[in-house]
């Protein structure tokens, strides 16, 4: 691809369209995580001290999560909870209604439905979810009741309060999820389908031996944005329950937001963040080598 | 090339056109031809003071009629009004300091009080004001306001906590008085507590508020006190709450739990009002709120004593608020002023002020000694009396470092106890253990 | 047989469809109702005489109008500035030869993968400390730097490595002989860029807009951060969050349902009138908003 006629100009060019993203990059990016790396070796709470002057503590704050904050391990816990929960059920239940939906007629109607809540804000979600699944005054446990069964407490209850956010999260996240099977689904030509249905093989087993192969790909990258996503989770949690009750549904983002700005506490935070950090890592890791071997391009 | 830089360059204005959606976006207009003009020379110059509170509607109606009348009085001086719901606001506090562009005056929590004097994020009062809190104010209210042994702001609200009943619920079960023990409370609350065919409530005897660090802490913590236990050590820097008498506080309230004759996930604030409440433990504002939920339902409401337990003394907790000015004020001096005389100077006719005037009229007791005195008919009504009476066995709140990140602490592991997670004495050792690690690191 | 099965699949997605219409109806139905068939039994579905008192309430209780100008503000400002970038980086990434062009495009990628949070207080920290912005001197000390303006939540997402990675992998689309031609005919870079490269950039130009407008206009955690302290650049999602600070939850559950409804219907139809481009983005990348 090298072109011989590399003008200067040309060079210089490509520097200036380039460059605002680069400058960009170095200065909130590349700042951002050296920055952060820095003061999570610091006991810094931003509020007198210039951050230089703040008290070197080495790996004080990591020891301090991993070995000593019984709140960080719940917090852990429920994060991946979260993730793998959010992960699972985007992704069963989108395919099925991805393959439900595919080569029916009106079906474009029907995925921007489901989308409709991606592009709806996180603060209408939450808010609105709370007020449907209220014990009282909640359409839901009106219908529960209704039936005879009796009322849930839902979001009020440590022990049902991480599922229901989870469900929540799957309403409003699936559509996406959908929108990308559908295309894949698109991309299966019809022939391989029909040669399935010569063979004389049900819906059933064709999804199994034919469309969940071929759509391999496409699952695990849904799988493994959603999972990235899922770890980052902050306000839907954080609106529908407060992280309560009994902390049963606090996950790391939240901690480090409180850890920061309510307790001051910057390098503990930052020490948070990195921990999340590389988690991502691992799973990114993992995600790369199961993408070359499924064959998918380098993303 | 040349044409290239010229492309550049008009990107570049395009930017620069956009950077004029970058200036300050249009603060709260100053008060335009009232202000007395060239004619006298000497006028000050406009103010505009910033106050930062937790009051948000309801409580702001009453008390921005107050600023209004300043700035009539005082024509260069103009508000902002900035409310944040409580949960925020602490978060508020801070995280302004930082930015660098504060609130010129705070209302601010007791509890936060040391991370913020010593953080340098309120300022300290002047000598004036000093003087003047130690002389007008309770001790109770003054206590509320020293920090290392000096005056940090005018003390405004002091709550303490109370057994807040519902009368007809009490009588239909049987009861003419209010508990005065736990064993009492009991009794009592077993027998309000009626439940549905399914198990859910449909009246609760007594409830405990979760997820709320105040409404968790302080009223265990009043038990811990009628039970003779201490809080903390008389100068803040030792834990004993972990002792005999706290544990047998929490292992009441897990009693009164495990066998169902409540449920901390009930939602007592809500209960109460609509009649389906016997008790909860609760602080004086709660009044206005009630009086406007309950209508002439809030006849039925009677306070009562803390439920006494062991020691067989009455004893309750308290906490309170004061208003501060920002260490980054750049009118230190208007706003304390402004303070002086919202909370100080008299009004006609009576020897209250008018903070403590909006105190009361939202139902909060207020820390001014005249004020005390001045609104007997606010202050004396069944509700709010029996509140001023147990002031003679209420202890405050200690003002300790990152005080609230340590309640906070000690709330998550009472609800741990509560929702079973852990044995009482598990749940009091790691709430010490944090708080001991929290007192430590701040020496 | 088949007619069966196309009935019952019809019937399984739009039960579905139905169930994932309910808390649209919920919120503007609700915000409709008096609160008194709020917390009827049995239940009111829908309001027997629509109630608009907390739309007139809810305006006179938070500055509905200052908050929608400011999403407005920022929203449209982060997409034309993310628009510039990624199609200028894009053009640099797929069609220059220059040194250090697949690191940066790698280094750009990576990006995507560190958790956001790790940005909050570094950004923070240094949009307080631009110097000679917000009364801050030379060295950024003193002020409040760019944190009171609406620089503050825009800046932080000038940029985007998901619209870099869009615009690049269209342009590599575009036959070099165009790009040739225009130079050949005596237009400098930037011309090229302007008048033969934009126009062929429509589609995917107006599917990242979208997906910018519309993420940032819903962001939440950032505008929070720095709304805490500057009340005057709050955004929809979190002026509305105030509400949540009343005591009455009765009355805010009126509130609350109308407030939401003014911030998310406009949103609805920006997004229906618009889908094919953003269904577009989503499937021609694979990736996910």
């Amino acid at each position: 691809m090298r072109r011989p006629d590399l003008h200067r100009n040309q060079k210089i060019a490509a520097y200036l369209f380039v460059s605002p993203a680069v400058i960009f990059y170095s200065l909130f990016f590349v700042f951002s995580v050296v920055f952060s790396l820095y003061i999570s070796f610091k006991r810094w709470d931003m509020l007198v001290s210039p951050f230089t002057e703040a008290k070197w503590v080495g790996l004080e704050n990591y020891r301090y999560l991993l070995a000593e904050d019984e709140l960080f391990r719940k917090v852990m816990k429920n994060t991946l909870v979260y993730a793998f929960g959010s992960v699972g059920l985007a992704v069963s239940t989108a395919l099925v209604l991805a393959f439900v939906m595919s080569r029916l007629k009106g079906a474009a109607v029907f995925r921007t439905l489901y989308f409709l809540p991606a592009v709806t804000t996180v603060v209408a979600i939450a808010n609105v979810w709370r007020y449907l699944l209220d014990k009282n005054n909640g359409v839901i446990n009106a219908l529960l009741s209704s039936m005879g069964l009796p009322r849930q407490p839902f979001l009020e209850s440590p022990e049902q309060a991480m599922a229901t956010v989870l469900l929540v999260a799957l309403w409003s996240g699936m559509g996406g999820a959908i929108l990308i099977f559908s295309a894949g689904l698109q991309g299966i030509p019809e022939e391989l389908y029909e040669a399935g249905r010569i063979d004389g093989a049900g819906t059933l087993q064709e999804f199994r031996h034919l469309t969940l192969p071929l759509l391999r790909p496409t699952i695990l990258f849904v799988m493994v944005t959603s999972f990235i996503g899922g770890l980052q989770a902050f306000a839907l949690p954080l609106i529908m329950t407060g992280g309560g009750p009994v902390d049963s549904t606090r996950v790391l983002a939240q901690y480090m937001y409180e850890t920061a700005f309510q307790n001051m506490r910057m390098g503990r935070a930052s020490a948070m963040v990195f921990l999340l950090f590389v988690i991502i890592l691992i799973v990114t890791l993992i995600q790369l080598r199961v993408f070359r071997r499924g064959g998918v391009e380098s993303y | 090339m040349r044409r290239f830089a010229g492309s550049i360059a008009a990107v570049l204005s395009v930017l620069l056109l956009l950077a004029g959606c970058g200036t300050k976006p249009a603060a709260s207009p100053a008060p335009a031809s009232e202000a007395p003009k060239a004619e006298a020379p000497k006028a000050p110059t406009p103010v505009v003071l910033r106050v930062a509170t937790h009051w948000g509607e309801g409580f702001q109606d009453k008390l921005e009629p107050y600023l209004h009348e300043y700035t009539k009085l005082n024509q260069h001086v103009t508000f902002k009004y900035e409310s944040v719901p409580f949960d925020e606001y602490l978060k508020k506090v801070q995280v302004s300091h930082t930015s660098g562009d504060a609130p010129d005056i705070y209302h601010v929590y007791s509890l936060w009080g040391v991370q913020l004097s010593r953080s340098k994020v309120i300022a300290e009062t002047p000598p004036n004001i000093s003087t003047l809190v130690k002389d007008q104010y309770t001790p109770a209210a003054v206590g509320g306001v020293t920090i290392d042994g000096k005056v940090w702001g005018i003390p405004t609200e002091i709550n303490n906590y109370m057994l807040i009943y519902n009368k007809r619920l009490l009588k239909e079960a049987g009861f003419d008085n209010p508990p005065k023990t736990w064993e009492e409370v009991y009794t009592v609350a077993k027998a309000v507590t009626k439940k549905k065919a399914d198990g859910s409530y449909e009246q609760a005897g007594i409830a405990f508020l979760k997820g709320w660090d105040s409404a968790v802490v302080h009223p265990w913590m009043a038990l811990l006190l009628t039970e003779g236990g201490q809080f903390l050590s008389a100068d803040n820097q030792t834990v004993r709450f972990n002792s005999a008498e706290g544990l047998s506080a929490l292992d009441f309230q897990v009693r009164l739990i495990k066998e169902g004759i409540t449920d901390p996930s009930l939602n007592g604030l809500g209960m109460f009002p609509t009649g389906q409440l016997g008790m909860i433990i609760m602080a004086p504002w709660w009044e206005d709120t009630l009086k406007k939920a309950m209508g002439d339902s809030f006849q039925d409401v009677g306070v009562a004593p803390v439920p006494v337990g062991k020691s067989g003394k009455p004893a309750t907790v308290a906490y309170s608020w004061f208003w501060g000015v920002s260490n980054l004020s750049k009118n230190k001096d208007e706003a304390w002023k402004f303070l002086q005389w919202l909370n100080t100077a008299q009004q006609e006719g009576t020897k209250g002020g008018r903070m403590g005037q909006y105190l009361v009229s939202v139902g909060i007791i207020p820390g001014r000694k005249d004020d005390l005195e001045a609104f007997p008919d606010q202050l004396n009504d069944v509700f709010t009396k029996p509140f001023i009476d147990a002031f003679a066995h209420t202890v405050a709140e200690p003002n300790i470092p990152q005080g609230q990140e340590a309640k906070t602490a000690l709330m998550r592991e009472i609800e741990n106890a509560w929702f079973d997670k852990k044995t009482p004495a598990e749940a009091l050792k790691a709430a010490e253990e944090q708080f001991t690690k929290i007192l430590k690191e701040a020496n | 047989m088949v007619r069966f099965w196309t009935a019952i699949r019809y019937g399984f997605i739009g039960t579905g469809a139905l169930l994932m219409m309910v808390p649209f109806f919920e919120m503007i139905l609700g915000s409709l109702k008096t609160i008194a068939e709020m917390v009827a039994i049995p239940m009111v579905w829908i309001p027997r005489t629509p109630q608009w008192d907390h739309y007139t309430e809810v305006v006179r209780m938070i500055p509905m109008f200052k908050l929608y100008k400011n999403s407005v503000i920022v929203s449209s400002t982060v997409t034309v500035l993310v628009l510039a970038t990624s199609s200028m980086a894009g053009l640099a990434l797929a069609k220059y030869q220059f040194k250090g062009r697949d690191t940066i495009f790698k280094l750009l990628l990576s990006t995507l993968m560190f958790p956001q949070f790790i940005f909050l207080i570094p950004v923070y920290f240094l949009l307080k400390r631009v110097p000679y912005a917000g009364g801050n001197d030379l060295l950024g000390i003193g002020g409040s730097g760019l944190l009171q303006t609406y620089w503050a939540l825009i800046l932080p997402f000038a940029c985007s490595a998901f619209g870099i990675f869009l615009m690049r992998q269209f342009i590599l689309t575009i036959p070099d002989d165009l790009l040739a031609a225009a130079r050949i005919d005596g237009a400098g870079e930037f011309r090229m860029f302007l008048q033969v490269i934009l126009p062929l950039l429509g589609p995917p130009l107006a599917t990242l807009a979208i997906f910018t407008f519309i993420g940032t206009w819903n962001e939440f955690i950032w505008a929070m951060v720095i709304t805490t302290s500057a009340q005057d650049l709050m955004t929809i999602p979190v002026g509305i969050q105030l509400l949540r600070g009343n005591l009455d939850p009765l009355r805010v559950a009126g509130l609350m349902r109308a407030a939401l409804t003014i911030a998310v219907v406009p949103m609805l139809i920006v997004f229906m009138a618009l889908q094919r481009y953003y269904v577009r983005g989503i499937t021609m990348t694979g990736l996910k908003g």
